[in-house]
């Protein structure tokens, strides 16, 4: 068996795109079926807003089809679209820091926010770990300790977290070497330290 | 400290790497994608995939691209083929060295149409004295023998050699050159091109062309008769084109014949250059009048009548 034939029976998602390729349009139809609501949780982590994480979702899956023609099943497909999706990341980013370079006011990300940052404070105080964290309050505080990391920082967790990337794959998907993607999660787990700390003294699972 | 904790093994995978914080971020909620999703998602790879209308500027791409594509080339071709400001004396030197021998010779045809009206050479050619004085052949005779030897155009063997001895020659040298190309240049091309006909066949490069000896014989004639005029109006001889220099000797063969007051010089009777125009006594021309008369005096101008004498008023008392 090649190597591209062993791709194909190991990951659906590449069966799917090479029939998309073809033209198969219900293969591009069952395509976004199962990718949507993967995609649409990691930029809804990602940029703290649901619309948005909407909006870059179907970008992606927009990109995946006007690339279907050069489409080669090289590689798995789980890693081509992890590649367009930090693309798309990064040009959110790019548009947002262009904004704020012309003094729009931008909506994009909580990362920047003021307010999360103080609410993030309160939480870390040890105020309020003194009692049990019920599961929304959790949610919330990770919420906010995830948007105060680096873009960068932010998705190569996501990409471990929510799609069990490795870290061959991660380094795939950004563009990036293996060592600079374990520093970026080492960096990553020591801000995560910091604000989550308490809760980890607390013991939440 | 940092690359410490990377090489331990407890950072094989992200989840040992991130340690508690992992567990912590199972609080994260799977988001649920609304179903709308999907069908709007195909509907928009759909009108993506279709082919878009022209726009009104699209149908100026081409030409606007043709165009700025020539204009480019040009400047390409031109700065390329001009780089070097001495290509043009190079390209037409054996003509440029013998530039004022070939612009008195005028042309193949010319000197073809001397030959054959066997006109005579003027009685008293050279001397305002009288004196005998050899025949101005030394400008021709080198020219000739330049044109004979002397390779023309660009491609030839020894070409390098040429363009290394030119630019070795001195600056007066290379500022006469360039005098005549610019003169050169500012002729029409058909008139360059019959230069350069003419000294190739002065040269005898053509083998088809006219006879050599014949345009050589001609050439000679009629310096000659140019030498017969006022050396600083030569020049208007030699702007004329074929027939008018034909008639023009015509009107100096009239002048300068028996009993029409010798020599066709200044000084010696001769009182001017006549402007252009039929020899006298010849029937007015059929050509354009104004206000009923020729475009021209007749030449010479009639006598004036006599002046009355001056009345002298009486002196006052």
């Amino acid at each position: 068996m090649t190597g591209s034939s062993s791709i194909v029976a190991a990951d659906p998602s590449t069966a799917l795109m090479l029939r998309v390729r073809d033209g198969d349009a219900q293969a591009f139809e069952e395509l976004v079926g199962l990718w949507q609501d993967r995609l649409v949780t990691l930029f809804r982590h990602h940029t703290g807003d649901h619309a948005i994480a909407e909006d870059l979702a179907q970008e992606v899956f927009l990109r995946v089809y006007r690339a279907r023609a050069s489409y080669k099943p090289t590689a798995k497909f789980t890693t081509w679209i992890h590649t367009i999706a930090n693309n798309v990341s990064s040009d959110l980013r790019q548009r947002a820091y262009r904004r704020k370079e012309r003094g729009v006011p931008q909506n994009v990300s909580a990362s920047t926010s003021a307010v999360g940052l103080e609410h993030l404070a309160v939480a870390a105080s040890g105020l309020r770990p003194a009692r049990q964290a019920d599961r929304s309050e959790l949610c919330g505080v990770v919420q906010e300790a995830i948007a105060a990391l680096a873009d960068n920082q932010r998705m190569a967790v996501l990409l471990a977290k929510f799609e069990q990337c490795s870290y061959e794959e991660i380094s795939q998907a950004m563009g990036l070497s293996v060592p600079a993607v374990k520093s970026l999660l080492f960096r990553a787990r020591d801000q995560l330290r910091e604000k989550l700390g308490p809760y980890e003294r607390e013991g939440t699972r | 400290m940092s690359d410490r904790s990377l090489e331990t093994p407890a950072s094989e995978t992200p989840a040992d790497l991130l340690g508690p914080a992992w567990d912590l971020l199972d609080a994260l909620p799977r988001v649920a994608a609304p179903a709308s999703l999907t069908s709007t998602t195909i509907e928009m790879a759909a009108a993506r995939s279709r082919p878009r209308p022209a726009a009104w500027w699209r149908g100026w791409i081409a030409p606007v691209a043709v165009v700025a594509t020539a204009f480019a080339v040009g400047i390409a071709a031109g700065r390329g083929t001009v780089s070097d400001p001495d290509q043009f004396v190079f390209d037409y030197l054996p003509v440029l060295e013998h530039y004022d021998v070939v612009r008195e010779a005028g042309s193949v045809d010319f000197l073809m149409a001397l030959a054959r009206r066997n006109d005579p050479p003027p009685r008293r050619p050279f001397s305002r004295n009288g004196a005998a004085a050899p025949p101005a052949y030394e400008a021709l005779d080198a020219a000739v023998a330049t044109f004979a030897t002397e390779p023309f155009g660009t491609g030839f063997p020894g070409e390098a050699e040429r363009r290394t001895a030119f630019s070795r020659r001195p600056a007066e040298d290379r500022r006469r050159l360039a005098d005549a190309a610019v003169a050169f240049q500012r002729i029409s091309s058909m008139d360059r091109r019959e230069l350069v006909r003419l000294a190739r066949a002065l040269g005898g490069r053509d083998g088809e062309g006219p006879d050599r000896d014949e345009l050589l014989a001609a050439a000679r004639l009629w310096h000659q008769w140019l030498a017969t005029r006022d050396p600083a109006e030569r020049g208007d001889v030699i702007d004329l084109d074929t027939a008018k220099r034909l008639e023009w000797l015509d009107y100096a063969r009239a002048r300068s014949g028996p009993g029409r007051g010798g020599a066709f010089r200044d000084g010696e009777g001769f009182r001017g250059f006549p402007p252009p125009g039929p020899p006298p006594g010849s029937p007015p021309p059929d050509g354009p009048r104004f206000n009923g008369r020729p475009p021209f005096d007749p030449w010479p101008p009639p006598p004036r009548p006599p002046r009355p004498p001056r009345e002298t008023p009486a002196p006052p008392r």
